[in-house]
């Protein structure tokens, strides 16, 4: 399929050019029968490429044919596609085609009829609506005036091109140009004759003056009648006497003649080695050799011109490296990465060996984004640190709960150390408060003499204690 | 795959700006491969409003184009359009040699042996390729 695509578009390069030029010399062709026939009236002969814009009335401005422009550059989308130039008074169809004004009225009385030439719907328009409602056709209607002022805008070469005007402007102000400042229009001579007619010969703006331009007089250099509309056609390519030397065999030969000359001179002669310097020296071999070569500045200095020749490309060639570097540079500045530019160290060589160096320069080296992430490592580190920072926190806590416990331990245990002595000093308390019953007791048994049934559980007593 | 080759030729003829010597080659497939067709092409004088007149100059067998070189396109006559451009014909006629219709012929008795025998039909377009368009 690319290949089919690929021929389609060779092809259309191929014949659009064809037929682009055949059109354009159509439209040329056709506006020369009456120019030629004009200037067969005239005595003297004019130059003849007169083909171009005339005022032959100067009173009403002659139409300008848009379509006899040409353009500098035409972008593709804004041609007719009838036409094939850009659009002139565009009108859209409701099928949303757009076509100049004429193109689409002439296919309506083409075999094709009231159809769109591209999609051939069927589209309503009647004439007789065109002369009282201009712009209410039912189905076709001026385009958009964007799209008419985007062609207006165009860029066009003046119509008096082949006569020698070098304007190029918008295509809007061809019309302005051609009938108020072009020195290549024509104008009708408005100088009186001797017998006292009005000139009236076709005359390019720049030839008006005072005088008619058609008044003739003798050639300065042949002497043959001319005037000023012809002078210039004249020395150029008539006169046998407006000589010119050639550079290259030292002889003289007419203007009209010289162009030939040159082209045969061209041929037999070589030309001076320090041509490429500016020497326009042509000869034979042998003078070149014998003569010119010794003599001729630019081969003198030729070496000189070499060394700073090679110099410049060398400049030329580094220039465009250093470009290059520039670009990729601000390539990776904007999309915010750093590469390798092309030098033999990697990039983490080169910042090793500056680390060593010296370490304030490693920051040199350090781009955005080795900077983004410094930063986010420090974030990381920071709530690492946080977070240590409370479990610390929480330790102390723990230690001091732990030293509490240990403390209350210490007082439990005095409390208990004292509570086992007041125990066992109650204990001694009771067995004196025993052995003093006993005694007590024994006191009164010796007493009565007769022992009490009481006495053994209270010896019970004493035991379970 | 190799680089595409020129397919179609147009020049404008020296005397007369509205009429242009084509060549077409024949397209690869078809029996028509390697061969270069001559054809004339003349815009008539309401171009683009009528359609341009083309012939073949070669012989060629072909059950769409008579012993005169005349082609039966139906762009060419009911179907054109002023958007039709020179270059879109000439594809057209290439895209005729790749698929011949014998149903809609100009040539009937090439029609006729196209449909009835095709592969003797395919060779002698190829023998009349081979002898005419070299
Ligand atoms: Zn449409
Ligand atoms: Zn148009
Ligand atoms: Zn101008
Ligand atoms: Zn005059
Ligand atoms: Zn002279
Ligand atoms: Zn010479
Ligand atoms: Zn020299």
């Amino acid at each position: 399929m690319d290949i089919i695509a690929q021929e389609l578009d060779q092809l259309e390069l191929e014949t659009r050019g064809q037929e682009e030029s055949a059109n354009r010399a159509l439209l040329a062709s056709q506006g020369e029968p009456s120019s030629t026939f004009k200037s067969e009236n005239v005595s003297v002969a004019s130059p003849p490429n007169s083909s171009g814009y005339d005022m032959t009335d100067s009173l009403d401005e002659a139409p300008i044919d848009l379509r006899t422009l040409v353009y500098v550059s035409i972008p593709e989308h804004l041609n007719c596609p009838i036409c094939q130039l850009p659009f002139i008074n565009p009108y859209t169809t409701i099928c949303g085609h757009t076509f100049c004004r004429t193109c689409i009225l002439e296919t309506f009385k083409s075999p094709l009829g009231n159809k769109c030439p591209l999609d051939r719907i069927e589209l309503n328009y009647k004439e007789e609506r065109q002369e009282t409602e201009e712009k209410n056709y039912n189905d076709i209607f001026p385009a958009p005036i964007i799209l008419s002022n985007i062609t207006d805008d165009l860029q066009v070469r003046c119509l008096n091109a082949s006569r020698g005007c070098k304007w190029i402007g918008p295509r809007w102000s061809i019309k302005q140009h051609l009938v108020n400042s072009c020195d290549h229009t024509r104008f009708p001579c408005e100088h009186e004759l001797d017998g006292g007619q009005v000139c009236g010969k076709l005359t390019e703006r720049r030839f008006l003056g005072d005088n008619c331009p058609h008044e003739l007089f003798d050639c300065a250099k042949c002497g043959e009648k001319i005037n000023i509309v012809s002078e210039e056609h004249h020395l150029k390519n008539e006169c046998t006497k407006n000589f010119h030397k050639c550079n290259g065999c030292n002889l003289e030969f007419p203007e009209k003649m010289f162009e030939s000359h040159e082209s045969y001179c061209e041929k037999i002669h070589v030309r001076c080695p320090g041509k490429q310097y500016g020497c326009e020296w042509r000869g034979s071999r042998e003078v070149l050799s014998q003569i010119h070569s010794s003599e001729c500045v630019f081969v003198k200095l030729s070496g000189y011109f070499e060394l700073q020749e090679a110099k410049m490309s060398d400049l030329v060639d580094e220039n465009k490296m250093l470009k290059s570097q520039i670009s990729t540079i601000l390539d990776s500045i904007t999309q915010g990465k750093m590469t390798n530019l092309g030098y033999s160290l990697q990039l983490e060589e080169i910042m090793d060996r500056d680390r060593s160096t010296d370490p304030g320069r490693l920051f040199d080296n350090l781009q955005d984004k080795d900077y983004i992430q410094l930063m986010m490592e420090l974030e990381v580190l920071k709530t690492d640190l946080n977070r240590l920072r409370s479990l610390a926190s929480e330790f102390e806590l723990n230690k001091q709960l732990v030293t509490a416990v240990a403390n209350e331990n210490i007082q439990i245990k005095d409390e208990l150390h004292n509570q086992t002595a007041a125990l066992s000093s109650m204990r001694q308390q009771i067995q004196f408060m025993l052995l003093d019953r006993r005694r007590l007791r024994s006191k009164l048994i010796d007493a009565e003499a007769t022992p009490s049934p009481k006495e053994s559980s209270s010896g019970r007593f004493t035991n379970k204690l | 795959m190799s680089l595409p080759k020129r397919i179609i030729r147009v020049m404008p003829h020296e005397d007369n700006l509205r009429y242009f010597n084509v060549t077409i080659d024949g397209p690869s497939g078809s029996p028509y491969e390697g061969g270069k067709f001559k054809l004339e092409l003349f815009l008539p004088d309401d171009y683009p409003m009528l359609a341009p007149k083309v012939r073949f100059l070669t012989k060629i067998y072909h059950p769409n184009i008579d012993r005169l070189g005349r082609i039966c396109l139906d762009v060419l006559k009911a179907n054109w359009s002023p958007a039709l451009q020179v270059r879109t014909i000439l594809l057209s006629i290439q895209a005729l040699l790749s698929s011949p219709n014998p149903d809609d012929p100009l040539a009937n008795e090439v029609a006729e042996e196209w449909k009835s025998n095709e592969q003797n039909a395919i060779k002698t377009a190829r023998e009349w390729t081979e002898r005419f368009a070299q």
